[in-house]
């Protein structure tokens, strides 16, 4: 599988993993939509895209919601830290803004409190379980959940693209800025392509 | 042993820190990498033919925050980014990316081999260099809490609050401090004791980690760290 990605052709060996690379959706809920705006309507369709194909093409999709069940699973300083945070707030499950704005298919959905979706998680597990070697990232936000999680998963050794146009910011500045450094120094946290790109890749493998 | 008055804080992007008052034995200063392959002449970065002075800028801000954190009794923890010698915690795709620049980790470079473990190259710059009875932790990723003891021997020592600097800001720096900050601990970045070797990248990142209140901690500058932790002394 060679996807067009910058700034080099992606995965780097070629290699998709043995059950084909992963799609990772993470955020995605009413709340985080809402404060996105345009640019998180516009990804959400691309993700929409994303997911059709790599559930047609039978790869794994993984769907990452952030919230907790209960403020008390917080610990006291998180929790006055997110009583601060004007944007992008850690909600309970249960609130109606913490629904994922898509439907996941048959996405393997896994619950996480923190913005690095591996920690407290079984998401780690559930991809070594699926033998995933490559993760296709995309969702909202692109600088709170989508880059910690990359970058966890690119210190683990997944090799790990960025969706561009599948994500967004509360702030384009900010989503600029983790796309400019995400391929930094020939891939600092992984190669970055268009939705467009992934697509046209996927349809020379099929 | 200082009085704490039941309002000290460090002046930051909140009051610094938000749960408790600022006390030594609770606090640690946490150096990141400030190593001669990230920050020195002849060092790798230096080697790749990219500019170090933006790096090298940190060095001062870092000793002087250092120094204070010394004086104020904080436990004080270096981290080096680098792998063991025959390489068996270096992901194949991080030594393939590395290659594609002409000298990758491993590689045999000018001040031995580059990230390695036991090379001049991956130790820590003689300005930031540790003092007995401090430690160092070594780290195969950008995180400093990846493969490593640091959050169980933070914890071991009762460690609830970590005032951060080092480099790169938009890198190791930048993801230890956020990981600190969901991990519970509440961390503390002091943006101009710290750098990346694009600008635009260390103001974006600035940008990021100080918005709507600071999401994973707070933020400050040198002066204001230096003079909560003197008050301290």
């Amino acid at each position: 599988m060679q996807i067009a990605a910058h700034p080099y052709p992606f995965p780097f060996n070629g290699q998709p993993g043995p059950l084909g690379p992963g799609l990772m959706i993470l955020g995605c809920d009413q709340a985080q939509l809402t404060e996105t705006g345009g640019a998180g309507h516009a990804a959400l369709a691309n993700v929409e895209r994303l997911q059709t194909g790599f559930s047609t093409s039978g790869w794994p999709v993984v769907f990452g919601r952030r919230g907790v069940g209960d403020f008390a699973d917080l610990t006291p300083v998180v929790r006055a830290r997110n009583d601060l945070r004007t944007v992008d707030r850690i909600l309970e499950l249960s609130d109606p803004l913490a629904r994922p704005a898509i439907r996941p298919h048959s996405a393997t959905t896994f619950c996480h409190a923190a913005d690095n979706a591996f920690i407290g998680s079984d998401l780690s597990h559930i991809l070594k379980i699926g033998g995933v070697q490559v993760l296709v990232f995309c969702g909202l936000v692109t600088d709170g959940s989508v880059h910690a999680t990359m970058r966890e998963a690119n210190d683990r050794g997944f090799e790990c693209l960025l969706v561009t146009d599948a994500s967004a910011s509360t702030r384009p500045a900010f989503h600029d800025t983790i796309i400019s450094l995400t391929a930094f120094g020939n891939g600092l946290f992984g190669c970055v392509a268009s939705t467009d790109a992934v697509l046209a890749a996927m349809a020379k493998v099929a | 042993m200082s009085q704490v008055s039941g309002a000290q804080k460090i002046e930051a992007s909140y009051p610094w820190p938000l749960c408790n008052t600022l006390s030594a034995p609770r606090t640690a200063l946490i150096i990141i990498d400030m190593q001669r392959d990230f920050c020195a002449p002849g060092g790798w970065v230096d080697q790749l033919g990219e500019d170090i002075a933006n790096l090298r800028a940190a060095v001062a801000p870092v000793a002087r925050l250092m120094d204070a954190a010394r004086k104020a009794g904080l436990w004080i923890v270096h981290t080096r980014e680098g792998h063991r010698p025959d390489l068996v915690d270096l992901n194949p795709n991080k030594q393939w990316r590395t290659r594609q620049h002409g000298l990758g980790i491993g590689d045999q470079g000018a001040q031995g081999r580059i990230l390695v473990r036991g090379q001049t190259g991956h130790d820590i710059v003689p300005e930031c260099a540790p003092l007995d009875g401090e430690i160092i932790v070594d780290k195969p990723g950008k995180g400093g809490f990846f493969a490593t003891g640091l959050e169980r021997r933070l914890r071991a020592r009762g460690i609830e609050n970590l005032i951060v600097c080092g480099v790169t800001s938009d890198c190791c720096v930048q993801s230890t401090f956020r990981d600190a900050g969901e991990l519970g601990f509440d961390p503390l970045l002091v943006v101009t004791a710290t750098s990346a070797v694009d600008p635009d990248h260390h103001a974006g990142m600035m940008s990021i980690l100080s918005a709507f209140g600071g999401r994973w901690g707070a933020t400050a500058d040198l002066d204001a760290a230096i003079t909560g932790l003197k008050a301290l002394d």
